[in-house]
């Protein structure tokens, strides 16, 4: 199963923090996406948008990145740390 | 080694011992960010601050290697405080030391910035009139 995360205003619009998908050999970070949103029911622009980041097992990918079974997936909205 | 945690930190404890790692130690540059009581025309009641726990640790690692190799410093110090935090508390401490205090300066500058950019952390706002995340850069 590979895990995907949600954070913050990302997690508020899907109404979850993490989902679960099976791989079965590897499928774009593109491609997992898109399943998520249809199983959440939710616009695709939740998960893929200009604004978004992305991470790959705590490494940053673009949405062309190959996701296999053991992978964590992280979708990260815009940043705002610091003061 | 960059801290994220949720207690407060001492400024003048860690400033001093990060001083006392070497003896060429001239200058201590630090930024402290803390929480102030309005954002965009509204009254501040507090921040909460969530991070992707792993991702945000590792990058605030990198990005202190980054600052020793980029700037002539001889050390620096990230510590980011998360969960919710009130006005006036401090949210962040970056502290570089170095020889000479220019460079000091300009390291410190530069990792805040680059932490702003780089590090998984999301702060949610809550005013008077309810709350939202912060997804710009001011």
């Amino acid at each position: 199963m590979a895990k995907l995360r949600f954070f913050a205003s990302v997690e508020e619009k899907m109404g979850m923090d993490m989902m679960e998908i099976p791989v079965d050999g590897s499928i774009s970070a593109r491609g997992i996406l898109g399943l998520a949103v249809k199983r959440a029911g939710v616009d695709p622009g939740v998960l893929i948008n200009n604004s978004l980041l992305y991470a790959v097992n705590h490494e940053t990918v673009d949405l062309d990145h190959e996701v296999v079974d053991s992978d964590e997936v992280a979708v990260l909205p815009p940043l705002s740390g610091g003061a | 080694m960059a801290r994220l945690q949720r207690e407060d930190f001492d400024v003048g404890a860690e400033v001093r011992a990060l001083v006392k790692k070497n003896k060429r130690t001239g200058a201590a540059v630090t930024f402290l960010g803390v929480v102030r009581d309005f954002s965009r025309g509204e009254d501040i009641v507090k921040l909460d601050f969530k991070h992707y726990a792993g991702m945000a640790e590792k990058e605030l690692n990198r990005l202190e290697r980054a600052g020793a190799e980029r700037f002539d410093i001889l050390d620096c110090l990230i510590v980011h405080r998360t969960g919710e935090i009130m006005v006036n508390e401090n949210i962040v401490l970056i502290i570089v030391t170095s020889v000479s205090r220019n460079v000091a300066f300009e390291a410190c500058g530069w990792l805040i910035d680059e932490l702003k950019k780089r590090v998984p952390i999301w702060k949610n706002e809550f005013t008077s009139t309810g709350r939202h995340w912060v997804e710009d850069h001011p």
